[in-house]
């Protein structure tokens, strides 16, 4: 931990520190600056230079931006991907409409992996022992192993090529043991099917069918295999359009507020320990008239569900409401819970008759899922009893992120020779002999499967920028042939070939690389019967009710994930979706514990667990179990990383292989010190003003009163002319109701609009840039609701009134422009906007940043320097493209051509722009709808963002 | 009794008033003419080029068509400088061995680009549209004069955005049949007024004068 004299960000230059001036040495500055300003208008453009291609690919035309796919994989699970490109250049990813995991849709990784291409801290050759080496050294080196015992430690994997090259070396290397490791691993969710069913399965949902959810510690509204297309069925669950429309419920019982548990009408906050027994005796209620189901069962259940009688009331009415629902309701559960209680939950699908309905079951995707070589205690004995002969590190950062007491980083010195296939010499690439940089997701060739198993191509947007190469290259090299080995590109084209056979090939090829993933390539469904009896030895099993300590829940982090993309500056400042903390980690405390242990906000706690402690500033959290403490792994990244190094606190430092989820034994001591944290919301309360800001309000009371919005829609008395000045109106809905605050547009907006970061101190100070933010506000004791906030494009705008310059004006089609050459800084516009939409720019913060990083700013946003206003344009460039594209075709514009990165990146399709001025347009559709309403309607700005109210879903048994 | 100042002092004030008031009023106004003079626009000027390329020779005795080598001008935001590769469609038959095409073999066997000097330039922050201008029916001429007859290509407007403006306010003074977009000699047969009227209604030529259009 670091304290606020030593600052921890190591891009200093994203926070622009500048040296302390004096009144005096002020003036003489700016003086001089007015008085040489006005000569700059006197220079003439700088001569350019155009360079021409000397052999123009086909498919190129200079200008305009083409689309490849691909596909991204977390874990194993991939996700398909639209990549734009400009000659050649990947600037902006979307999601891939026709991919089952995708429909469309991403989430933050996807949409800041860009940037993680331009990376300046990405490794930039082969190393050994810290020396630049060259490729074919270490392919030679490598390609005579047959009789070492190789151990390789990849990442999870779902890719038939990788599944391939393994079977090969297997063959070709008789001591060969792989090995795979995640740090959120799905371990304990393939034990607990195992458990019930005797294999490991995954648990595929179907949540448009779905009435009542119930969600144990599980965040999948925002993480997991296939979570976008949970958010996007879960959403359409409960997009009312009419009084008559159904609603699904949602209830979350959780240790940390997710974003999950935001979007639920019945949260329940429990310490990690707590969940188990909740699980337990809900359980306990639903199986209560199973017949299957042995009463010793029961009667274990009811043993264990003992810690959480205080909660009974609660778990009686979500049984009753399950039970009323079978067969249209889902129990899931996160990965962090043990096996048991996943055991348990697919008890409770079996018993509420939701299997082939909305739960269904199938082989994982992934690679030996559930085997003991994913576990990375056989690596670790191996490595302790010096019997590796050669460790090859692929992938992945396991000596950053493996358990603290396995101490991996000691122990890969024990191997007689390794080997790291790495994004940046970070604390993996410290202890081996070899270093390989590895290609980023851009520059690969590959293939992966979806959490249904349809087979997904990664291809490359760009040639290596470092000469990166990727795991499958790498494995190949191990493959005997040495430098010889076959590129990514080769060696799954040939896999392929091999298993589609040579007639149709190049077609069957050329189709599936163009649409990024293969037909009827989903892994079927299995019908399984549950095995109660080792179900209740499980159960017997379960620990007893712990003590009454501070309970520690260490969890995968919502922005940085496991650690990987903790060098992505998007994704750093990025808010947390839920607390709003931006750049670090903090310790999350609820305010009783805060005032029970007598901490405040940015008080420096210090955890320790055997023998290693960490120092953590606390946060206080909304939501947050009391007697819990929650701490985001994947932060305080070592190694060579340009932004991310020193950014928060590595909490892996307390996880062991004993306690990876929750620890009730971990020390904690107050230090006395203060770490400034950056928020980017203080303020969480609406102070009563629900009507003019957030408005929801309960299924039932909709019901009754439809148009409860109608006096917060309205437009003022004006003696002004409000006539439209052009046959096309844009304007933009945002459904409260169906969003859950994931962000993703956030980062969306940044990598379309060229949003600059400006670190943790900007942040501190308000300066952050978003042009898209996600506010939160409280609702109640456990109920924290999103609502985007972006320009409004106000058709009576209080900016444009008094800007001095007329920067900001309104277009004939309803947007508020922003002319950045004609802004001259003043800010009164940013002053007199009641959303605080506008941002400024206090510095050059794209000026500043390397040739390498600039190229992923899109090159159809104007770039803005210092001194100018900026806010968000409604993706003007993509609505003027569009029109132009249409004139050029001698065609009016569609509904639905025109999508702001926001409305796109939207896993629930909140988001809705288009012309208001057409009838038949979905967005005016969604603006007459009876909950629309203006967010601050009585001020008469007329804001052509609207929002559709929030409707909550409570259960009549708990709604108090 | 003596004044203190001498009567002409009277003077020096007078005229010190006079040069505050007019002072900056002429300073603004020598920068507003400044930036309309051919100095500052770039109207005018003609820039060398790496390679002897004559558009004389090229459109009036060859007759190639402007889209031939400026092809993205019909789908893209840029018309395009051709790549050598275009060149060495006609120049791997004629003029095979001139010394002035070197430049261009180099470049095409050793796949690097030649480095144009560029002649028309708008600002960073103008996004102007190649595409939208040829399918609405203003020539290649309008904005880029007789290139037909440049030798060395010079900008042939003013390319500032009063200039814009002046079509996109009134395009009917301007506009052309999209079949005769290319030509370098085409003109109305008729009044311009009245073809540029029925253009601008049957083509639906409706140019922005939004902000916006042109800054993003």
């Amino acid at each position: 931990m670091t304290t606020s004299d030593d600052p921890p960000i190591r891009a200093r230059r994203l926070e622009q520190f500048r040296p302390e001036v004096t009144r005096r040495g002020f003036m003489h500055a700016m003086g001089a600056s007015f008085g040489l300003a006005g000569l700059s208008a006197c220079v003439r453009a700088p001569d350019k230079e155009i360079l021409p291609y000397s052999r123009q690919p086909p498919e190129v035309t200079p200008g305009v931006a083409k689309h490849y796919a691909t596909s991204m994989s977390i874990d194993g699970y991939a996700t398909g991907l639209l990549v734009e490109s400009h000659e050649g250049r990947p600037t902006k990813v979307e999601g891939n409409p026709d991919h089952p995991a995708s429909l469309g849709a991403t989430g933050i990784h996807e949409q800041g992996m860009v940037l993680s291409l331009y990376d300046p801290s990405r490794a930039r050759a082969v190393a050994r022992g810290g020396q630049p080496a060259r490729w074919a050294a270490f392919a030679n080196a490598h390609a005579t192993m047959a009789a070492a015992k190789v151990h390789f430690l990849l990442e999870p994997t779902s890719s038939p090529l990788r599944v391939n090259l393994i079977g090969r070396i297997r063959e070709a290397i008789p001591g060969a043991t792989f090995h795979f490791h995640a740090p959120l691993s799905r371990n304990r969710a393939w034990d607990g099917a195992a458990l019930a069913f005797g294999r490991p399965l995954d648990v595929r949902y179907d949540l448009s069918l779905a009435k009542v959810v119930l969600a144990v510690d599980r965040d999948f509204l925002a993480s997991g295999p296939g979570w976008l297309v949970l958010a996007r069925q879960f959403a359409d669950g409960r997009r009312l359009l009419g009084q008559s429309d159904s609603m699904n419920r949602l209830y979350v019982a959780e240790t940390a507020l997710t974003v999950t548990g935001t979007a639920a009408d019945h949260r329940l906050a429990l310490r990690p320990s707590q969940i188990v027994a909740l699980t337990a005796l809900l359980a306990e209620r639903v199986l209560a008239g199973q017949r299957d189901a042995p009463p010793e069962l029961l009667g274990a259940l009811e043993r264990a569900a003992s810690p959480a009688r205080e909660h009974a009331a609660w778990a009686a009415a979500v049984a009753r409401d399950l039970l009323a629902n079978r067969g249209a309701g889902v129990v899931t559960v996160g990965d962090a819970q043990p096996p048991a209680v996943h055991a348990i939950v697919h008890a409770m699908n079996i018993a509420l008759g939701n299997v082939d309905r909305t739960v269904r079951y199938a082989p994982p995707p992934i690679f030996e899922a559930g085997e003991a070589s994913h576990d990375l205690g056989g690596l670790v004995g191996a490595l302790a009893a010096g019997q590796v002969d050669y460790l090859a590190i692929l992938g992945g950062n396991p000596v950053y992120d493996a358990y603290a007491d396995q101490d991996l980083g000691q122990l890969v010195a024990k191997a007689r020779g390794s080997v790291y296939l790495g994004p940046c010499a970070n604390e993996t690439a410290r202890p081996v002999d070899w270093f390989v940089p590895e290609a980023h997701l851009l520059e690969s060739w590959g293939d992966g499967r979806a959490f249904d198993g349809t087979v997904s191509f990664a291809q490359p947007l760009i040639a290596p920028l470092f000469g990166g190469r990727t795991v499958d290259e790498v494995l190949a090299v191990f493959l005997g042939q040495g430098a010889q080995a076959e590129g990514s590109h080769a060696l799954l084209r040939d896999y392929w070939r091999g298993k589609h056979g040579a007639t149709g090939f190049d077609a069957f090829w050329e189709s599936t690389v163009r649409r990024g993933l293969m037909d009827r390539t989903a892994i079927p469904t299995l019908e399984q019967r549950i095995a109660w009896g080792r179900l209740q030895a499980a159960v017997e099993k379960l620990p007893a009710s712990p003590a009454d300590a501070l309970e520690i829940q260490l969890r995968g982090d919502p922005r940085v994930y496991d650690g990987r993309f903790a060098n992505n500056a998007w994704l750093l400042e990025l808010p947390d979706p839920v607390t709003q903390l931006s750049w670090d980690n903090a310790a999350l405390l609820s305010a009783a514990t805060m005032t029970q242990l007598g901490v405040q906000d940015e008080d420096v706690l210090e955890l320790s667990y055997e023998g290693r402690s960490i120092r953590v500033p606390v946060l206080a959290a909304h939501g947050q179990a009391d007697g819990s403490l929650t701490l985001s792994l994947g932060y305080g990244r070592k190694g060579e990383l340009a932004v991310g190094r020193d950014v928060g606190v590595n909490a892996y430092a307390l996880r062991t292989s004993l306690a990876p989820y929750a620890n009730g034994r971990i020390a904690l001591t107050k230090t006395g010190e203060q770490f400034p944290l950056a928020r980017a919301q203080l303020e969480f309360d609406l102070h009563g003003r629900e009507d003019d800001i957030f408005f929801h309000e309960s299924l039932e009371e909709y019901r009754k009163d439809p148009r409860f919005t109608a006096h917060k829609n309205t437009a003022p008395e004006t003696l002004y002319d409000l006539k439209p000045g052009a046959p096309r109106q844009w304007g933009m809905s945002i459904d409260l109701g169906v969003c859950t605050g994931c962000s993703a547009c956030v980062v969306a907006c940044q990598a379309e609009n060229n949003v600059p970061v400006v670190g943790r101190e900007g942040v501190r100070k308000g300066r952050r840039m978003h042009w898209l933010r996600v506010d939160r506000y409280e609702a109640g004791e456990e109920q924290l609701f999103a609502e985007p906030m972006l320009c409004q494009h106000c058709e009576k705008a209080p900016c444009e009134y008094v800007c001095p310059v007329n920067a900001t004006n309104h277009s004939a089609d309803g947007l508020n422009q922003m002319v950045y050459n004609r802004c001259v800084g003043t800010r009164f516009c940013s002053n007199n906007c009641p959303y605080k939409v506008r941002r400024f720019n206090f510095f050059n913060y794209t000026d500043d940043i390397t040739p390498l990083e600039r190229l992923v700013l899109n090159p159809d946003v104007t770039v803005r320097d210092r001194g100018v206003m900026e806010k968000c344009s409604y993706c003007v460039q993509r609505i003027r493209e569009a029109e132009i594209h249409a004139g050029v075709e001698a065609r009016a514009v569609r509904d639905g051509d025109i999508r702001t990165a926001c409305e796109q990146a939207c896993p629930t399709k909140a988001i809705v722009f288009g012309n208001v001025a057409d009838a038949g347009a979905e967005v005016t559709r969604l603006r007459h709808a009876d909950r629309s309403f203006a967010v601050l309607n009585d001020l008469g700005t007329v804001p052509r963002t609207r929002y559709l109210a929030r409707i909550r879903n409570p259960n009549p048994e708990l709604a108090r | 009794m003596q004044p203190v100042f001498p009567r002409w002092s009277n003077s020096i004030y007078r005229w010190t008033i006079a040069a505050l008031l007019v002072g900056p009023a002429s300073f603004i106004a020598l920068l507003w003419v400044l930036a309309r003079t051919p100095y500052y626009t770039g109207e005018n000027a003609v820039r060398d080029q790496p390679v002897k390329f004559d558009h004389r020779h090229h459109v009036r005795d060859d007759g190639i068509d402007c889209l031939y080598c400026h092809s993205g001008a019909k789908t893209s935001a840029y018309a395009g400088v051709p790549p050598a590769s275009l060149c060495m469609n006609c120049h791997s038959q004629i003029w095979t061995d001139s010394p002035e095409l070197s430049l261009v073999r180099t470049s095409f066997y050793t796949d690097t680009p030649i480095r144009w000097n560029r002649v028309n330039a708008v600002p960073d922050f103008v996004f102007f549209n190649h595409s939208i201008h040829v399918a609405k029916g203003v020539g290649c001429v309008t904005c880029h004069g007789r290139v037909d007859e440049m030798g060395l290509v010079f900008q042939a407007r003013r390319l500032s955005m009063g200039w814009c403006l002046d079509c996109h306010r009134a395009p009917e003074k301007f506009l052309r049949p999209p079949d005769q977009v290319t030509s370098m000699e085409w003109v109305p047969a008729g009044p311009q007024i009245e073809l540029g009227r029925r253009l601008k209604k049957t083509l639906a030529v409706n140019p922005s004068v939004e902000c916006t259009g042109c800054h993003r």
